[in-house]
């Protein structure tokens, strides 16, 4: 899973998270978020664009990253939601206790965890 | 991967596959709920959902009733009438006892949940009736149903 800095604001590290993030995809994703963090990266945002699927499993390596995130002053927010993933994050009730933004732009303009 | 793929049988209105009980094998076990949802002509809503719900279950069985047992077996039934989609996931693990795990607090410390809560909590919440029983010969069975609203037969 690719890291980089947002072009809209250098401090926020976009990690484009693709593909199924069920349980198989998940010591990829905390691979690519514990790397992000060990370079002193703590505001984390999840570009979803090019994800299928984000099962519990995957929500859960998230979870536990965002908290060390805050640890650091940080914080952890996604963008860009397939539209078929959004819906299951609000019929599970869950999309409420992630910040969500539309677009990269958008997520720059909200200053995630500074 | 494809392993599972030949004892795939199809009826009229139902369909099993067994395959064996690994990480590896979700994408397989996708793609056969999304084959059935397809035969029952359920909307691409309600496929997610299911496919959503049965992705956990069979994540539950690998990590918790086949955690340490390396050939078992995940046994996956769908069947389906005009108004129900039924899947039935059997395992033969460790005895699986959902009570033992409370429902997540969605307001406080989700990360800190023991492992299963959250994805119990996903199946209940994408399904309609979720059930789980378990008995020594036949092993662990969760049924899971989703209500499909009739559609209407001259649609386009």
């Amino acid at each position: 899973m690719n890291g980089r800095a947002s072009p809209f604001e250098p401090d926020v590290w976009v990690i484009e998270a693709s593909g199924r993030l069920d349980a198989t995809q998940v010591p990829a994703l905390e691979t690519a978020l514990q790397e992000a963090m060990t370079r002193g990266r703590y505001r984390l945002l999840i570009n979803l664009e090019q994800a299928r699927c984000l099962s519990s499993s995957g929500l859960k390596a998230l979870l536990i990253a965002r908290r060390e995130a805050r640890a650091h002053g940080g914080d952890l927010a996604f963008c860009c939601i397939p539209p078929r993933i959004r819906e299951v994050l609000e019929t599970t009730g869950l999309i409420r206790i992630f910040a969500i933004y539309e677009s990269e732009e958008e997520a720059a303009e909200a200053s995630i965890g500074a | 991967m494809q392993s599972g793929l030949e004892s795939q049988k199809y009826m009229s209105d139902e369909c099993h596959i067994t395959v064996p009980g690994r990480l590896d094998q979700l994408i397989t076990i996708s793609e056969f709920i999304a084959q059935a949802a397809h035969q029952a002509r359920l909307d691409e809503r309600n496929t997610f959902h299911i496919q959503m719900a049965v992705d956990e279950a069979c994540t539950n069985v690998i990590q918790h009733a086949y955690q340490d047992i390396e050939d078992g077996e995940i046994e996956i039934s769908c069947r389906y009438t005009d108004d129900l989609f039924t899947v039935t996931i059997r395992d033969h693990g460790h005895p699986f006892d959902p009570t033992s795990i409370p429902p997540p607090d969605l307001n406080a410390d989700l990360e800190k949940r023991r492992e299963g809560g959250l994805g119990l909590y996903f199946m209940r919440r994408l399904m309609d009736e979720v059930r789980f029983s378990f008995d020594t010969e036949t092993g662990n069975t969760v049924t899971m149903i989703k209500r499909i609203a009739p559609r209407p037969t001259n649609e386009h």
